[in-house]
């Protein structure tokens, strides 16, 4: 992990690898996708801030599986969800539902049937 | 005549203590000198200086120390506004206002340009001036929020380095991110 921190610092010459990850942490989903646009170093940072960060909040558009899949990696801290599943169907359950949730809101669910609602409620233990 | 020369300095002791103690405490208050990147002494009190966990461990290291504190990494222009924060912080410390302390940070990032944040966050980081890099880092989050590519890229002074197809690519499937952001 040491020598791609250091290259981050290289690049940017002075903004430190770890402060870019606590600024890009602060945005919210669209916006990290934008800064990721901006240069390697911005990419990296977000792509890994992805797994880590402790909510996801997308209710700005309705995003298809293709769409939704890179930018919800494995992550273990994730806690918080909030989806628009208006182009969504049941496949999707795999790449949204993880067992570290706490908070679900899917909006526009009507492709999802009762099934995959009750598996939901099987997955997510901790969901309040 | 020089009793007399002596005696109303005595009587202004005598009838305006206050006074007199107060200028004794601002003399007697310790300075450090410390010495930037560009070779701009700075002489900053010491209870301001404590503030900078970089400065302040090597103090701890060498107590006795009165040599300049070299800063290898810390340009004077950051630095001087640095200072200016942390000289507001240690007001709040005396005389805790929570709701005070946030408007006095707001103010202060609200008046500095784009250029003075960035420059100042590379500072407070060497300096570990935890309280002053969670204000910046707060700050500039706030301006980069749904601004375009371009924004962020002149923001930061990056450099694009990413080549044309990669960048057509990554736009393509972050199109829907780049819709409604606000003006440059």
């Amino acid at each position: 992990m040491a020598s791609p921190e250091e290259e981050e610092e290289e690049s940017l010459d002075q903004l430190p690898g770890t402060v870019l990850g606590t600024i890009i942490s602060k945005l919210d989903v669209a916006s990290i996708c934008s800064v990721a646009s901006t240069c390697k170093t911005f990419n990296a940072c977000a792509s890994h801030i992805l797994t880590f960060i402790p909510s996801f909040h997308l209710l700005d558009i309705a995003p298809s599986i293709d769409l939704l899949r890179p930018l919800l990696p494995p992550n273990p801290y994730l806690k918080s969800l909030k989806l628009d599943c208006a182009r969504l169907d049941d496949s999707a359950i795999n790449v949204f539902v993880r067992d570290s949730l706490h908070q679900l809101y899917l909006h526009n669910c009507a492709n999802f049937s009762g099934k995959l609602i009750s598996e939901i409620g099987g997955k997510c233990a901790d969901l309040r | 005549m020089s009793s007399s020369a002596e005696n109303p300095t005595l009587t202004a002791e005598i009838t305006k203590p206050s006074t007199e103690i107060a200028t004794e405490t601002a003399q007697s208050a310790k300075k450090i000198t410390l010495k930037t990147s560009d070779d701009q002494i700075f002489e900053v009190e010491e209870s301001v200086a404590m503030e900078f966990a970089t400065v302040k461990s090597f103090f701890e290291d060498a107590p006795s120390s009165t040599d300049t504190v070299p800063l290898p990494n810390v340009p004077a222009k950051p630095f001087s506004q640095v200072i200016e924060f942390c000289k507001e912080q240690i007001k709040f410390k005396a005389n805790p206002d929570e709701t005070e302390k946030k408007r006095s940070n707001s103010e202060f990032v609200k008046e500095k340009t784009n250029e003075d944040l960035v420059e100042m966050i590379p500072v407070a980081n060497y300096l570990e001036i935890k309280d002053l890099l969670d204000v910046l880092n707060q700050a500039v989050a706030d301006r980069i929020q749904n601004r375009s590519v371009e924004y962020v890229r002149s923001f930061f002074g990056i450099d694009n380095d990413f080549t044309s197809e990669e960048e057509a690519l990554l736009r393509e499937e972050h199109a829907w991110a780049f819709e409604d952001v606000d003006e440059d």
